[in-house]
């Protein structure tokens, strides 16, 4: 590596220590070693002194959160059409299978059944999975609705 | 170590707030609020406006903290909204610039590092004011806040490429200003 390759390459680096091919050119030149410290001591500094005068918002920030609505873990609307998505297309592929369709052959229902009850399961599984947590948006949504078409007949 | 101290991963405490320990959310604004506060002074360009800045930035990160789904580390996500935050802020203070040399406090460093900061801070002033002004948050927060390419496109916005090339630009004018220092000592 010559040094105005590893000058250029040392501009170009992200935060993140020098990588082997610079390293080893910096082990044994001298002037590239020092200009790669110095630039990064002086990065060093900028990044060191806080905002004078500011003080610890922690306090504030903290009074307020009780006042504001509290985050609570939900499932995006997009991961819920993705399973579902995924749930149907398997109850209409599934029975498409050559191998599905080879063991229907040979066992009938005594392996359809099953197949069927258990994707049916998963169906009311997810179904009931998805009424439950979305009973606090259906109750809003219908006072919402309530509350339009009293609105409406007054 | 208990979950919600000074050493917890922000993946904990977050875990934690969500299971309804709202208190456990100070831990996260402890650790960041020195970039929200430097962010919101490039801003703003006063120190009261950047803690109500602040504030509101970390106010907003709680109440949509579900939102957070750890595609990015906790950190990257609350710089994008602390940016642009400061973008609608910033409408009424005029252009983002960098910390001074009067609002920072250097008085923990020795006369000579002082000037090397100096030296540094102006050189990127300037690498700044020689760029469209929408980029020079980039800069600060490749120089001063430690963010790697990818995580300043993530926060931003802007290509990779393209914050890559005024990083690029501006360390190479900032090994010429300390050269050229360096010289005249
Ligand atoms: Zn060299």
């Amino acid at each position: 590596m010559t040094c105005d390759r590893f000058l250029a390459a040392l501009d170009g680096i992200d935060n993140e220590p020098l990588p082997a091919d610079l390293a080893i050119h910096a082990r044994s030149c001298r002037a590239c070693a020092s200009e790669s410290a110095a630039l990064r001591a002086a990065i060093g500094l900028y990044r060191l002194p806080d905002l004078a005068g500011s003080s610890d918002i922690t306090p504030r920030v903290t009074a307020l959160l009780p006042f504001m609505p509290a985050p609570r873990r939900t499932v995006s609307m997009r991961d819920w059409i993705i399973t579902g998505f995924v749930i149907v297309s398997s109850i209409v592929l599934v029975p498409l299978l050559a191998e599905f369709r080879a063991l229907k052959a040979v066992y009938g229902s005594g392996f359809t059944l099953p197949v069927f009850l258990a994707l049916g399961s998963l169906v009311t599984l997810y179904g009931g999975l998805f009424v439950m947590s979305h009973l606090d948006d259906f109750s809003r949504r219908l006072k919402a609705w309530q509350i339009h078409q009293h609105g409406r007949a007054a | 170590m208990s979950p919600g101290g000074p050493e917890a991963a922000d993946e904990d405490i977050i875990a934690r707030v969500l299971d309804g320990d709202t208190d456990a959310f100070s831990a996260l604004v402890r650790r960041y609020q020195r970039r929200i506060l430097r962010l919101g002074y490039g801003f703003l360009k006063d120190v009261e406006s950047a803690e109500d800045y602040a504030q509101d930035v970390f106010v907003k990160a709680y109440v949509g903290l579900a939102g957070f789904k750890g595609r990015s580390s906790f950190s990257t996500w609350l710089t994008r909204i602390a940016y642009n935050a400061g973008i609608n802020a910033k409408r009424k203070a005029g252009r983002y610039e960098p910390l001074e040399s009067e609002p920072v406090d250097t008085r923990s460093l020795s006369p000579e590092d002082a000037h090397i900061r100096a030296e540094t801070a102006e050189a990127l002033t300037k690498a700044m004011a020689a760029l469209p002004e929408k980029y020079a948050v980039c800069l600060d927060l490749y120089f001063r806040e430690g963010m790697k390419y990818e995580d300043i496109g993530a926060a931003t916005g802007f290509p990779v490429n393209t914050i890559k090339s005024h990083v690029f630009r501006a360390k190479r004018d900032l090994r010429e200003a300390l050269g050229a220092g360096e010289g005249s000592v």
